[in-house]
């Protein structure tokens, strides 16, 4: 790990002058982090490429289906049989002796299905047919995965993702730690960081420690954060004493001029003339993972007994860091990196049937260097993520076709955004609770002005926020965070949401622009006929759901261009119900 | 924004709505049976209640200030209210006083509807000063998250939220009264998402969570959306559905189902009713929106609790709003006293409603309804008036503590008393404390909701009824 010396250290000189005046202390509202994340400064990627990539839809062994409502056990042919495949996905790979060399089979690749699920997944939002064919490539995908590995929507998608997991909110954590959270995070999928390196600096890092209570409450939270469990009793009681210098104190913040929320240390194994106290040192070291000591000593940067975390070197963050390291140091922290990200291409427990996939990508992760966009490539261009969700198989096997999932409330909102040009709002995961923060300041508006908010002439627009929360995204963080569910309101929101961005009633003044929903050589006020009725439907598929219109959805345009009255309609109001036909569908919703 | 609202549906749309519940998770259905009450602890005020208006003073409410005022100016710096009516027993707080909205001619009419300053109706209102998230823990959880998550659910990480337990008891009314043909609305949550948490069986019963705008971007379509389209929108989705593999399609049922049973709701969240900054003179239940308007306000917080009452309207059993921002870790002392003219406008303006706001079941509103105020915890400055920037925190001691939690309606039994008592010094508890917990399920009883899966360790208490 790498460590930049001089930053906390210049924090630390400048602090006693800078609680005097902003000039000190300075704050860049476009970059407000300030934190340990800023220590972490690989300048080097860990990888430049990848092994592994796409099987090529391997072959079946020959095999009587009928046996096959159970896993069979691989026998000697069977291990031949896939040693014989040489697959290079580990992925795959490791699924042969439950898949392919038992005789069970995959769907095959569906491109435009497969682009828009990697679309998703991996940027976050809807594609349309033109950006689909731009970024996978004819199918090679290898080569489109590797693109959007480099995309800044991939690091959006799980900087927000990290936000949900963190749990960031404003009024908890300071502002200021939690853009440095989140720059973190960015290094990690930037793959400047290794998942170990990472997992360090967040044990101590305060949007962890200032958000809990005790010193078990932050074990507990990083065993679930990192391990996928709650720690047991002498693990929880053990590790604790690692976190028995942190405090949740304030930091009165001279720009902002907000006392912030903010992790403080006091020294609870040192004697009165700052010594450690051979006494009550074990109150504050760890013998379960072996013999660990986590002891700072105070100097003049403390004031009665308390000092800000800002204040803390470069060596006194990496001596704080021991939770993390220990926890990185045990094989369930890799798996449970593994499980959490099969689980999100997925959307399934694919390890607890087939647990050789886990060990396969664990050893592929530690052979790139704790690589985590490493991990993302191998699921992301394995046979069993690409292949399509369509159709049927001969057994139900989870894994013999492709999945299908919900998709997240923010990436819903942001295509209907992005394809329609529906005038929106929007939010930021790192300030859930802007309202403070813009009332506080100058300093405090600069900041929510450069934030993703919208802050108007009439404050911060909600639009976005008010939807996204009563559809369970863009969550304020405070309890509960996100939530994904299909239920009548929700339904109901979404339903009323479509019809105001498609105004399928021809409301005046209301809906997106009628330019985006037609092709451009059509004029909107004339007459509708069959073939610009399928014109339009062929359009608006496209745009939406990234695909060419299928013979059944341009026969049913012609007919409806029959139906549609008064006639004869215009094109605009054929568009607009299409629109809404097409938008609150469950192909919007569903990937 | 408008829906698109399909054709209106009766019997078959409710029956439709039941299937979609059971898929969807707005109420939970289950099939019709006889309403059996069970051997529960309870209070005599077991299901006298039929509303629930549960408002968190967000952000962690310095009680002392408001509805604990008679103790040290330490805790409460703000003094307390003087010519109070008689009856009353609990600390008022000079803040309580302040009523700037019943000021000039506005204020005037507003009087003449019958509003006025929230300490001269203190002896409608019983206060519990000492509510604690765990009593027999050796200090308080001043934490903003674990200190929400126990308001929220009872615990630290507790797994089910207050109005997922509220949706849960009620199940089987629910599904008597969808037996009978009567469609009520579950509990709603109109702030934190965390009072719908539900996990296993009771993930089904989470309450739905609006944001924002309520109802009123709801817009009924009935003359303006085309037949040919109905049709095109269902076979948008049965396509999708039709192509995916048969053990994935489920997803996609559940929403096409759940579009369905949206139709059998599309009346009540069309409804002109729920519309509540419409403007409508129309009277509902006696009272109209604009009248509720005027007399509630207009702050997000005055919506929520008009939409409140007009969810009540339709057998919503239970609202949570937010309401305020009360974590004031600096400023305290110049920002609070304005944040005051907001809450107690709340509270005058619900007084007047409750009252004159007739049920239809019968008797007002005020007679069906039950009010608490509560928080993630109340504040400290450590033994000062204020902290270093005149603001106060919270952390593990007792004034971070107790949350002085008021309670007002018709099944109060004791208004204008204080139930409990700390020392004025010191703030030591001198009466009873009650957990959270037993909030919470002395609310659930007092609705009749099933309670006997919650808290087996707290009981409900029957103190706020006799």
């Amino acid at each position: 790990m790498k460590y930049s010396m001089f930053g906390p250290l210049l924090v630390a000189l400048a602090w006693p002058l800078g609680a005097c005046g902003s000039d000190a202390f300075p704050f860049n509202a476009d970059n407000p982090g300030r934190g340990p994340g800023e220590l972490l400064d690989n300048t080097q990627p860990l990888n430049s490429d990848y092994t592994g990539g796409t099987s090529g839809d391997p072959e079946a062994a020959a095999s009587d289906p009928a046996a096959l409502a159970a896993i069979p056990v691989c026998d000697a042919t069977c291990r031949d049989y896939c040693d014989g495949l040489s697959l290079n996905n580990p992925v795959d790979a490791s699924m042969c002796r439950a898949l392919w060399g038992v005789g069970l089979d995959t769907r095959p690749i569906d491109f435009h299905e497969a682009c828009r699920r990697l679309h998703v997944d991996l940027l976050g939002e809807f594609p349309t047919r033109g950006q689909s064919n731009r970024a996978c490539a004819d199918g090679d995908w290898d080569t489109a995965v590797s693109g959007m590995l480099q995309d800044e929507r991939f690091v959006r998608v799980h900087r927000r993702r990290w936000a949900d997991l963190l749990r960031y909110n404003n009024t908890a954590v300071s502002i200021e730690r939690i853009y440095d959270a989140d720059q973190l995070v960015a290094r990690l999928y930037l793959g400047y960081a290794s998942y170990d390196e990472f997992a360090a600096v967040v044990s101590a890092h305060p949007v962890l420690t200032r958000r809990y209570d005790t010193a078990g409450d932050r074990v507990e939270a990083l065993f679930e954060l990192f391990l996928g469990r709650p720690p047991y009793n002498n693990e929880r009681a053990d590790m604790a004493r690692l976190y028995a210098q942190w405090e949740n104190g304030y930091f009165d913040h001279p720009a902002l001029g907000m006392r912030l929320p903010d992790a403080t240390l006091r020294f609870p194994c040192v004697t009165d003339d700052g010594r450690v106290d051979p006494s009550t040192k074990g109150q504050c070291t760890s013998v379960l993972w072996g013999y660990k000591e986590v002891i700072l000593t105070p100097d003049y940067r403390a004031l009665e007994g308390e000092m800000w975390s800002g204040l803390l070197t470069a060596d006194e963050w990496h001596l704080l860091q021991e939770p993390g390291r220990i926890i990185a140091s045990q094989l369930g922290f890799w798996e449970h990196a593994v499980d959490r990200a099969l689980e999100y291409y997925l959307g399934y427990d694919l390890v607890t049937d087939i647990p050789a996939v886990r060990k396969a990508l664990v050893e592929y992760v530690l052979a790139h260097n704790g690589d985590m966009r490493a991990l993302h490539y191998a699921i992301a261009t394995s046979q069993i993520y690409l292949q399509s969700s369509a159709g049927e198989t001969e057994t139900e096997h989870r894994y013999t076709h492709g999945p299908l999932k919900q998709a997240t409330v923010e990436t819903w909102i942001d295509s209907l955004k992005k394809t329609t040009g529906y005038d929106l709002g929007r939010c930021d995961h790192r300030m859930p609770e802007p309202r403070d923060i813009a009332e506080s300041s100058p300093a405090g508006i600069a900041l929510v002005r450069a934030s993703e908010w919208d802050l108007t002439d009439n404050g911060i627009r909600r639009d976005y926020r008010d939807l996204a929360r009563t559809l369970g995204g863009c969550p304020d963080n405070n309890v509960g965070g996100r939530f994904t569910t299909v239920s009548i309101l929700t339904t109901a929101t979404q339903e009323s949401f479509v019809a105001s961005v498609c105004n399928p009633a021809l409301q005046q003044n209301r809906g997106a622009g009628v330019d985006a929903l037609i092709p451009g050589d059509l004029d909107p006020s004339r007459a509708i006929d069959a073939d610009a009725a399928e014109a339009i439907v062929e359009h608006q598929v496209r745009t939406f759901f990234g695909r060419r219109a299928r013979e059944a959805e341009r026969q049913e345009a012609r007919d409806n261009a029959t139906a549609c009255t008064p006639a004869p309609c215009s094109v605009e109001a054929f568009a607009r119900p299409v629109c809404y036909a097409l938008l609150s569908s469950s192909e919007m919703l569903f990937y | 924004m408008t829906v698109r609202k399909h054709r209106r549906t009766t019997k078959i749309g409710r029956r439709a709505l039941i299937r979609g519940a059971a898929a969807g998770s707005l109420i939970a259905a289950a099939a019709p049976h006889i309403w059996i009450p069970r051997g529960i602890a309870q209070t005599a005020a077991r299901d006298t209640v039929k509303h629930i208006l549960y408002i968190r003073l967000s952000g962690g409410f310095r009680f002392p200030v408001a509805f604990n005022a008679g103790v040290g100016d330490q805790f409460n710096p703000f003094g307390r209210a003087t010519g109070l009516p008689s009856g009353t027993d609990w600390g008022v707080g000079q803040l309580l006083m302040r009523a700037p909205y019943l000021e000039g001619d506005q204020g005037q009419a507003l009087r003449d509807m019958g509003m006025r300053p929230v300490h001269e109706l203190a002896n409608r209102i019983t206060v519990v000063p000492c509510v604690d998230h765990e009593p027999d823990a050796p200090g308080a959880d001043g934490n903003h998250g674990t200190g929400l998550e126990r308001y929220y659910t009872g615990y630290a990480d507790g797994g089910v939220g207050f109005f997922t337990m509220i949706n849960y008891g009620l199940r089987e009314k629910v599904a008597q009264a969808a037996a009978e043909e009567r469609l009520l609305l579950p509990a709603f949550v109109l702030g934190g998402a965390g009072m719908g948490r539900g996990v296993g069986p009771y993930a089904a019963h989470r309450p739905p969570v609006l944001s924002g705008s309520g109802f009123d971007a709801f817009g009924l379509q009935d003359d303006g959306f085309p037949t040919w389209a109905e049709a095109m929108v269902r076979h948008v989705d049965e396509r999708y559905r039709d192509r995916q593999h048969p053990a994935v399609r489920s997803p996609v049922q559940v929403y096409m189902e759940t579009r369905k049973a949206t139709e059998a709701y599309s009346e009540i969240f069309n409804s002109e009713t729920l519309k509540v900054a419409n403007g409508s003179n129309e009277a509902v239940d006696g009272i109209s929106n604009a009248e509720l308007e005027t007399l509630i306000g207009d702050s997000r917080a005055g919506r929520d609790i008009r939409l409140a009452l007009r969810l009540f309207h339709f057998g919503s059993p239970a609202v949570y709003l937010d309401q305020g921002g009360y974590d004031m870790h600096s400023n305290e002392e110049d920002n609070l006293p304005g944040q005051f003219d907001d809450l107690n406008r709340l509270i005058s303006g619900l007084f007047v409603a409750l009252d004159r706001m007739q049920h239809p079941s019968g008797g007002t509103y005020w007679d069906n309804t039950l009010v608490a105020f509560g928080s993630e915890f109340s504040r400290t400055a450590r033994g000062s008036r204020f902290n270093s920037a005149r603001g106060s925190d919270h952390n593990s001691d007792r004034s971070t503590r107790w949350m002085s939690m008021p309670f007002f309606g018709g099944a109060i039994g004791r208004p204008g008393a204080r139930i409990g008592e700390t020392r004025s010094g010191d703030l030591e508890a001198m009466g009873r404390v009650f957990s959270y917990r037993s909030v919470m399920k002395t609310m659930l009883d007092a609705l009749g909701a099933d309670h006997t899966e919650f808290f087996p360790a707290d009981p409900p208490f029957n103190e706020l009824f006799v």
